[in-house]
């Protein structure tokens, strides 16, 4: 019989013989090369390097994407572009999650079921959306109604711009629309004062005072890489920097804390600064009486209304600026050898008021820096200019002839996307029928997003092209997917504010792994079926434009090939154009063209001069902002901050840059707002405390952070969080700083801006 | 057998804060090169996977006299390591060429090394890693990915060495050039503010750097003696960093 | 105390046990017993001869596995090198036209079964094994380079790896110490 003692001993036994074989150590073996294989491990493959521009700001900066087998792994900065020197910024770095984050992206064209916003939809074939999409536009463009179709462009400075523009002329609407930024205002004040279209470049790297007026230099401000590099250029010497740089705004960005000085003025009156400014220069004759004298018409009467109606008393009492520190910075600006005055609030993409730029930009005519080293360069970017001709047909030539939806009382505005959705909604004008988005995000980036979400509601076809599914896409009737910029041809046209002109030709990194196309060649297409535009677009696909468009470039002749390694010492060699224009396709796969001996736009208005007083505007004047709201019930103003880490608008913040985001932005979903030690005493507030911040647009729950860095009374809130598409990372985080912000409104010209708002805080 | 020695290479890093704007490219050129994980909820920083943290620290004067710096921290691989000497599994290790190594699959997640840095270098990974779905193949086949329990640190992108060494024995030479080997995070710098290299080298910019009079080490007088140099001609910035040292800095490098 | 009339099996149950589990352990986990069920066997999805391609094609080894100009090592050769020669049957065998019906014409990939695969957190120098330390390819691969038919890939059931022709990371460190090379951690693993 066996009994329990046997059968112990019997394992027993087995135990010890296991430990004299080699069982054991081959189990063990055995786990550990199981525990390796636990988390998923990339597969192996041939790498490649290709190169290519990104197209996710208006920066313009070159990349190297690193490749294995098929997948993209990396994305690093390409050391042959003279504008990023190799460098990058966190947005870019962060595209693989972009590009892969597959429950953002649109995989196919979708079609609306369900109610508009729900965000529910059908997946249909290209084909069929194709069919939709031509019969609604041809059938519009036969009855007559072409005009009644709008177009809203998200792109900066891509090359297909051009296209959708010429589009909309060809197909007859004259409803071309932009999202608001700082640029259409600059083109216009540009056009006006100096007579020309073309671009304007901030010399900033061989200036010697920097007179920044809200410029986010380190928050992303004109080229972002290109404004790091520049910093870095600057302060190479800390104790010697090479220019003394002036920061003005309502709360101390990390610019500000950065550079030498910064200035705190009241919210929304940097015209009244500016203007100050220019009493002191012109009071103390510290001026260029050369430059006035010989190239500009209309000082006199701007003379006068600066020193009788902007003296300092009442300057200082509209900016809260000291007047002491006016003269002295006046006088610092108007002695330095090459100073110069900037503009563009955070990173350019909010907007500023046309007297503003006025106001700022008549500060550059009065110590004459325009087209001076060091100085504000305008010219002509050929990228802009080498569309050819083309000829309109009947029906275009008549429904070109109707007024804009978005007209403003002031004729020169164009392209106003809040006036677009009050217009709209009050239908007091024509119905707009159709509305195509070309990568952009209104129903979150819009002024006031709940007034543009509320105008779709009058718009019976709404189309957006959108590489994710983001919040205009749960709106729209058809989401078609576009082609994210690794996956497509685009021509990377001047980025904003660099002072030569560049082109660069972007090429597909990758196949993508979605049913994508290209807006543009969405566009050709369109052009092929409807009648009467083919004309207009004689090119098979977008390839073929870039390849016209290079081609007139090479023919022009003038510029460089930007292939030389460059270092931060801001050296611009290059090669020359090469023998054939194949050649130069070839080298352009690889690197820029650029031109920093371009030939700089002198004044072309009719008096051949630079307008201090052009006829359709009048003189440059300060007037406070149209805000909403009363001011007894809205204490406090609301301004937004800026920063690399968030992006605004159509890209969402990709995984790694939420999580990079510190605690001073956000603490689990909760947004948080910087406000003044004295008004958190005034609110009876302490650290991390929840608030209910309301203002005319809107009211939210945030979360305050103590900071002397924002001015009393003032507060700041982060733009970029607060969506309610993309995915899982991005959903639900934070507020839409556009939703309380709304827009406030410059009187005479109707721009909108979301800089500031009245705000209220209720402690809960 | 001949077998050449690289004893000749010892990587350090330089960051010089004053050009440091605290963008963050580093960090995000970080996480994409070595599958770092990320949840759907990071605001916990306690939980937070990151090799390479940034910390702000300001001079404390109100504005507008206030001054703000940025101080990227990645793991100082320490000449003498506290983390190596307290492993009781050896997962990690102090490389030939100046770099701690940390083997995960011979971690198994005690955290006494965590303990024991004095800088808060190493993570430890509470959950199996979860990447956005689909950007599993954004993934770098260079690195491993971790699972979870174990501790994980930056490696002075290691496996970038070893790819630039093989490079450099296919073509004929074992010596590194300066610049043929960096760290994504100095590489992806807009400002070019993160500089690394072999401190041996003569001709190398780091060997020059660290020669400043303005060059400091965190935490100098616990005896780590970390890779890691910062340089800062402000001196509110060096005082925070504990750099009373300059007497001691200049005999050593006399 | 242990009288009673039973038989008392005394040492009898723990010498059975531990003779039992010491023949298990050697037979069925010992290294050089390839009994199944712990080891599987697989052949290699096409049966490709070293010795044909050597011999009659004239081949040498490098025209297949080299050192790639950036140091990495080129490997198995993928699909596009056997098509440079057999988009057309270049011989008789019935492996050639198995080959070219299942992979050549589809355009697929060779799932080739690696034998001295390593795990993914190991990094292998070709360059500085070929270049310094002057291996010849047998010291590792044995003699898989002079074949006419693959070897039979032998792995272990439990954790998928192979077992004969491969090199584990003892052999590694103890030629390592025997040649001076560095065994420091980071030299092999990532």
């Amino acid at each position: 019989m066996l009994t329990r003692r046997d059968f112990l001993k019997f394992v027993v036994g087995g135990a010890v013989g296991t430990l004299f074989s080699p069982l054991p150590w081959r189990m063990a073996d055995e786990m550990v090369l199981f525990s390796q294989t636990w988390t998923y491990q990339p597969p192996k493959g041939k790498e490649k390097w290709v190169y290519t521009l990104c197209q996710l700001c208006p920066g313009g900066c070159g990349l190297k994407v690193r490749k294995i087998d098929d997948r993209v792994v990396k994305i690093e900065g390409n050391q042959l572009n003279p504008v990023n020197r190799g460098g990058l910024c966190p947005l870019g770095a962060s595209s693989v999650q972009l590009l892969y984050g597959e429950h953002r992206r649109v995989k196919k064209p979708l079609k609306r079921v369900g109610e508009r916003g729900e965000g529910k939809w059908e997946e249909i074939e290209w084909s069929t959306a194709l069919n939709i999409l031509t019969q609604k536009l041809q059938e519009l463009r036969i009855n007559g109604h072409g005009y009644t179709v709008a177009c809203l462009d998200g792109y900066r400075n891509e090359l297909v711009s051009g296209l959708i523009r010429r589009f909309c002329q060809a197909y007859g609407t004259p409803n071309y629309l932009t999202m608001p930024s700082g640029d259409e205002t600059t083109s216009l004040v540009i056009n006006a004062l100096q007579g020309h279209e073309g671009h304007v470049g901030f010399d900033l790297e061989n200036s010697d005072y920097i007179l920044s007026f809200g410029s986010g230099l380190l928050e992303g401000w004109g080229a972002p890489v290109r404004m790091q590099i520049a910093y870095r250029y600057i302060y190479e010497n800390p104790f010697k920097p090479k220019a003394k740089i002036i920061q003005i705004e309502s709360r101390m960005s990390d610019t500000a804390t950065r550079v030498d000085e910064w200035v705190g003025i009241n919210p929304g009156t940097e015209t009244a600064l500016a203007l100050g400014i220019a009493h002191v220069l012109i009071k103390q004759g510290i001026y260029n009486q050369e430059f006035i004298n010989n190239y500009t018409a209309g000082f006199d009467s701007f003379k006068k209304l600066v020193l009788e109606q902007y003296k300092l008393e009442r300057v200082s009492k509209i900016t809260g600026v000291s007047k002491e520190d006016i003269i002295r910075i006046a006088k610092e600006f108007g002695q330095a050898k090459r100073p110069i005055a900037i503009w563009g609030r955070g990173k350019g993409d909010i907007p500023c008021g046309l007297y503003e730029i006025m106001a700022i930009h008549s500060l550059n005519a009065l110590i004459g820096n325009i087209n001076r080293k060091g100085g504000v360069i305008c010219f002509n970017d050929p990228s802009e200019t080498w569309w050819p001709e083309f000829g309109l047909d009947e029906i275009a030539k008549k429904t070109l002839s109707e007024p804009r939806i978005d007209t403003s009382k002031f004729p020169l505005i164009t392209s106003l996307l809040y006036r677009f959705a009050e217009n709209v909604n009050s239908q007091a004008h024509y119905k707009i029928n159709a509305l195509l988005i070309f990568e952009a995000n209104p129903c979150y980036a819009a002024p006031d997003p709940a007034l543009f979400i509320q105008a779709l509601k009058n718009i019976p076809f709404v189309v957006t092209f959108t590489s994710f599914l983001d919040e205009t896409a749960k709106y729209a009737d058809l989401v078609l997917p576009a082609a994210f910029f690794l996956e497509k041809w685009e021509g990377i046209t001047t980025p904003r504010g660099l002072q030569y002109p560049i082109f660069g030709v972007s090429k597909p990194v990758l196949k993508s792994p979605y049913d994508v196309k290209h807006p543009a060649d969405v566009i050709l297409t369109l052009a092929k079926n409807i009648k009467g535009i083919a004309q207009a677009m004689p090119w098979r696909n977008y390839k073929e434009v870039l390849k016209a468009a290079v081609k007139k470039l090479y023919q022009k002749g003038e510029g460089k090939l930007a292939d030389k390694e460059y270092l931060v010492s801001l050296n611009l060699d290059g090669s020359s154009l090469p023998g054939s224009f194949e050649a130069m396709w070839e080298i352009l796969n690889k690197c820029i063209w650029f031109n920093p001996n371009v030939k700089k736009e002198g004044f072309k208005t009719a008096s051949g001069k630079f307008e201090f007083s052009p006829k359709e505007l009048n003189l440059s004047h300060y007037e406070e902002w149209e805000l909403k709201g009363e001011k007894e019930e809205f204490p406090l103003m609301l301004i937004p901050s800026e920063r690399l880490m968030l992006t605004d608008g159509y890209l969402g913040n990709a995984p790694y840059m939420v999580k990079a985001l510190p605690n001073t932005v956000l603490i689990k979903n909760d947004l948080v707002v910087e406000i003044n030690p004295a008004t958190a005493a005034k609110y009876h507030l302490i650290e991390g405390d929840k608030v209910l911040l309301k203002t005319p647009f809107g009211e939210a729950k945030v979360r305050v952070h103590i900071s002397e860095l924002v001015l009393q009374d003032v507060i700041a809130i982060p733009i970029g969080l607060g969506h309610n598409a993309y995915d899982e990372y991005l959903e639900g985080k934070g507020i839409n700083a556009h939703q309380l912000l709304g827009y406030a409104k410059e009187k005479l010209t109707g721009i909108a801006t979301w800089a500031l708002s009245r705000a209220n805080l209720i402690k809960i | 057998m001949h077998v050449e020695s690289s004893h000749a290479e010892k990587y350090v890093m330089v960051i010089d804060i004053d050009k440091c704007t605290g963008c963050g490219a580093c960090v995000i050129a970080c996480s994409q090169e070595n599958n770092i994980p990320v949840r759907t909820d990071e605001t916990d920083k306690y939980r937070s996977i990151n090799w390479l943290v940034i910390y702000r620290i300001t001079n404390g004067e109100p504005p507008p006299k206030t001054k703000v710096a940025y101080i990227p921290r990645p793991c100082m691989h320490c000449d003498h390591a506290i983390c190596v000497h307290v492993c009781p599994a050896q997962a990690t290790d102090k490389d030939r060429i100046g770099v701690v190594s940390q083997i995960y699959p011979r971690c198994f997640g005690c955290r006494y090394c965590m303990a024991a840095c004095p800088y808060h270098a190493r993570v430890f990974g509470w959950w199996d890693p979860v990447f956005p779905k689909g950007t599993e193949r954004g993934l770098n086949p260079d690195v491993s990915t971790r699972m979870r329990g174990v501790v994980e640190k930056c490696s002075f992108c290691h496996h970038r060495y070893q790819k630039a060494r093989d490079k450099a024995i296919a073509e004929g030479r074992v010596i590194l050039k300066d610049g043929e080997y960096i760290t994504a995070c100095a590489e992806a710098c807009p400002t070019k503010a993160i500089y690394f290299g072999n401190i041996k080298d003569p001709n190398s910019k780091v060997a020059k750097l660290v020669k400043s009079p303005f060059a400091f080490r965190l935490l100098e007088k616990f005896g780590t003696e970390p890779s890691v140099y910062y340089i800062s001609r402000q001196e509110w910035v060096r005082r925070q960093a504990d750099y009373y040292l300059e007497e001691i800095h200049k005999k050593a490098h006399e | 105390m242990g009288q009673n009339n039973e038989k008392n099996l005394g040492w009898a149950p723990f010498v059975i046990g531990f003779i039992l589990a010491f023949c298990v352990g050697w037979i069925f986990f010992g290294k050089h017993f390839a009994v199944p069920p712990l080891y599987g066997k697989l052949h290699q999805p096409v049966l490709f001869s070293h010795e044909v391609h050597t011999e009659s094609a004239g081949m040498t080894c490098e025209d297949c596995h080299y050192l790639e100009p950036n140091g990495t090592w080129s490997g198995i050769p993928r699909l596009d090198k056997c098509i440079e020669c057999h988009e057309e049957p270049q011989g008789e065998t019935k492996a050639e036209i198995e080959f070219i019906k299942n992979y050549v014409e589809p355009r697929k990939e060779i799932p080739w079964l690696i034998y001295s695969r390593q795990p993914k957190n190991v990094f292998f120098s070709h360059a500085a094994h070929l270049k310094i330390a002057r291996f010849e390819c047998k010291v590792c691969h044995k003699d898989l380079g002079y074949n006419d038919k693959p070897p039979v890939y032998v792995y272990s059931r439990l954790s998928k790896y192979p077992q004969n022709y491969v090199i584990v990371m003892e052999d590694c460190m103890r030629c390592h110490k025997k040649f001076d090379a560095p065994n420091y951690c980071f030299t092999c693993h990532k």
